[in-house]
């Protein structure tokens, strides 16, 4: 396969662009193109040599004792913490009418992380008390962040 | 004569009866007989029946059962016109606007809407044997929500931390630059400037207006001994006992009992005045607080303080 | 507590402080039942339950996660506890031994003629116990009792099964609030103590008649 020059790269055709693998009309992989064999999924628990460990998230709570007994450390027990005052008011998505928001920065290099930027925010604080950002209303679409 | 079916036991016995042998009579009927301890027995007209099938029936399903929470809006499987296709994620820029507890209970509702769409996905996938993934668009879209919640968590974390490392040297500055601002304002901006420093203390000191919410430890100590002397020097200009004070203590209260006293001062002329009066006794009865026990001994004063404001709301 | 390893009667029930009543436990892997006098089991009881063992029938453990309560029943006196307790084995005996072949006609089968079963399961085995409890109970002469059911989807339609053999059998549900299956000694120690007190009652409104009536 010759590859493609990588100016024009979009106007070479899809099956180069998805070399290896051939595929189909309806988009599925070609059955026994990739000569290597199927070595792009992630490996199972069976797989590895012997210091290999991949655990299903489910165990290692505890310690094993002797006599096959088993104690759970409470503390290594994973919990989900749900919101105290759960706002059901918010929803996973958001109207594909509302613009998206942005942050400028302007000024601030490191952008969200400039500490300066949050001195700032600070000193207004407390000059001015808890205020409304520029992008409570609905009209805004770039504040400074 | 001897029978050979009933053998040689029973016939010896009976030839062998002299009148010396004579049988034994029979016993009397004891009186005291203990009745069986078992007397029921299985009945003999016992019937094998046909097994009684289970009734779906008897099961009403409660309206708020938990597993509802896996079904939107309890149906089986929404149409497709029913899914919101054109959403889009929330944005990065949209997160950061949120608090901490908006975005716990955003990610909770994401995972909840993505458990109903994994579900109805997996019927459609393996029961219904379609090859639309118009589930799983919403719900990678959902999964957008959730990295990017993350990410702003994330962002905000290093955020503090990356302040904190600058946070000493430029507080110096501020609250230099705050002192000079607060005692150049006039008596009529009082109200406003004491509000000033209220936040003032909560944002840099970490001191919250509600008395018991507070957590004594060294900043809070810090704040205090502050905002004491600011109270001081903001009324020294106006009554000569408070500025005597002030000069005395050397321009500034370094004295954690002296600086609750203060602190707890109403912003007042009339109640600076009182602390400050408070403070010459226990000047002149030679008690203060060394610098080891400050936190112990302010953390009793906090704990004094919120019980008695407890006891006053509930008493009113 | 530990199952007592034979048959009890009336009066050792009574001395030892278990109310009137009658356990049986379903199989969660096999859906076989076991009849019990007392709030738990053993070996000897599946022994004498399951005498002919066959690989549709197998002989059960006593493994105590696979084991839950599927029924308890309250009963007027102790003999009538003992009496149910015996049908129900009587009848077991007669389903496995004497009469095999009229109850497995009654069976639902497969397609390849056998107990219908999914992996392990066979639901027959379960519903079968519901049957012979009522006609245990039936046949005991028992009129007025009550069975706590582990579920209301195992104990059938009522209005068709149960009215018309029992009509005054009461029925109820354990309270399945919270881990019923973790608190199961602790759900039925207060079943007995419940049983207990009722059964106490009882004898003191008797006694009030018969005095009265004296």
């Amino acid at each position: 396969m010759r590859p493609s020059p990588a100016t024009l790269f979009h106007e070479s055709p899809l099956s180069l662009l998805t070399r290896p693998w051939k595929k189909n009309r309806d988009g599925t992989l070609f059955y026994g193109v990739s000569k290597s064999g199927n070595n792009r999924t992630p490996l199972t628990t069976k797989q590895g040599n012997k210091t290999m460990y991949k655990g299903t998230r489910s165990s290692g709570i505890g310690r094993h004792t002797r006599y096959g007994g088993y104690t759970i450390q409470w503390d290594k027990v994973r919990t989900y913490v749900t919101p105290k005052n759960f706002n059901t008011e918010l929803k996973p998505l958001v109207s594909h009418n509302l613009p998206e928001l942005r942050h400028s920065f302007s000024g601030y290099q490191k952008g969200a992380l400039d500490s300066r930027l949050y001195f700032e925010k600070l000193k207004e604080y407390v000059k001015n008390g808890k205020a409304q950002g520029e992008a409570t209303d609905v009209k805004c679409y770039v504040e400074r962040g | 004569m001897i029978s050979a079916r009933r053998s040689l036991h029973v016939t010896a016995r009976a030839w062998a009866r002299t009148k010396y042998t004579k049988p034994k009579p029979k016993p009397k009927a004891r009186l005291n007989v203990r009745s069986p301890m078992q007397i029921t027995h299985h009945d003999n007209n016992l019937q094998v029946t046909a097994p009684i099938p289970p009734a779906a029936a008897n099961i009403t399903t409660p309206d708020d059962h938990p597993l509802w929470q896996f079904f939107a809006d309890k149906k089986y499987l929404r149409k497709f016109d029913e899914l919101d296709v054109d959403s889009r994620p929330w944005t990065i820029p949209e997160l950061r606007r949120k608090s901490f507890e908006d975005l716990h209970s955003l990610w909770y509702t994401c995972l909840k809407e993505r458990n109903v769409l994994a579900r109805e996905n997996h019927l459609l996938k393996n029961d219904i044997g379609s090859n639309q993934d118009s589930y799983e668009t919403v719900s990678e879209k959902i999964r957008t929500t959730m990295w990017r919640i993350r990410h702003v968590l994330s962002e905000r974390d290093w955020a503090f931390k990356l302040a904190q490392q600058e946070f000493g040297s430029e507080k110096e500055v501020f609250l230099q630059e705050f002192e000079a601002e607060f005692l150049e304002a006039p008596t009529a901006e009082d109200e406003e400037v004491f509000e000033k420093l209220s936040r003032l203390q909560y944002s840099v000191f970490g001191i919250s207006e509600y008395i018991d919410e507070n957590k004594v430890d060294r900043a809070f100590v810090d704040g205090m001994k502050y905002v004491a002397t600011l109270k001081l020097k903001k009324f020294a200009s106006r009554q000569k006992e408070v500025e005597d004070l002030l000069q005395q203590s050397n321009n500034s209260i370094s004295d954690a009992g002296e600086a609750f006293v203060l602190f707890t001062a109403e912003n007042t002329l009339e109640s600076v005045n009182e602390a400050c009066d408070v403070i010459k006794e226990l000047r002149a009865k030679n008690s203060s607080v060394s610098r080891y026990e400050e936190l112990e001994i302010v953390g009793g004063y906090v704990k004094q303080l919120a019980a008695a404001q407890d006891e006053k709301t509930t008493s009113a | 507590m530990v199952a007592p390893a034979r048959f009890r009667t009336a009066q050792w029930l009574k001395k030892a402080g278990f109310a009137p009543q009658v356990f049986l436990f379903r199989n969660l892997e096999s859906g076989q039942v076991i009849y019990s006098q007392v709030p738990v089991f053993n070996q000897h009881q599946i022994d004498a339950l399951f005498q002919r063992p066959d690989w549709a029938n197998k002989k059960p453990s006593t493994r105590r996660d696979i084991w839950r309560c599927m029924a308890v029943v309250d009963l007027r006196s102790y003999e009538e506890g003992v009496h149910v307790y015996q049908n129900l084995c009587r009848l077991r005996y007669l389903r496995d031994v004497t009469q095999v072949k009229k109850a497995d006609a009654l069976r639902k089968k497969n397609e390849d003629g056998h107990v219908w079963y999914s992996a392990q399961y066979r639901p027959t085995y379960t519903q079968e116990a519901v049957a012979d409890l009522r006609e245990a109970l039936s046949k005991a002469g028992v009129a007025q009792g009550q069975i706590h059911w582990e579920d209301r989807w195992r104990m059938g339609d009522v209005e068709k099964h149960w009215s018309p053999v029992l009509p005054q059998l009461q029925h109820s549900v354990i309270s399945r609030l919270g881990n019923s299956a973790r608190e199961q000694s602790v759900i039925m120690r207060e079943l007995g103590e419940r049983a207990k007190q009722e059964f106490a009652k009882l004898r003191e409104r008797e006694n009030a008649a018969r005095e009265l009536s004296v």
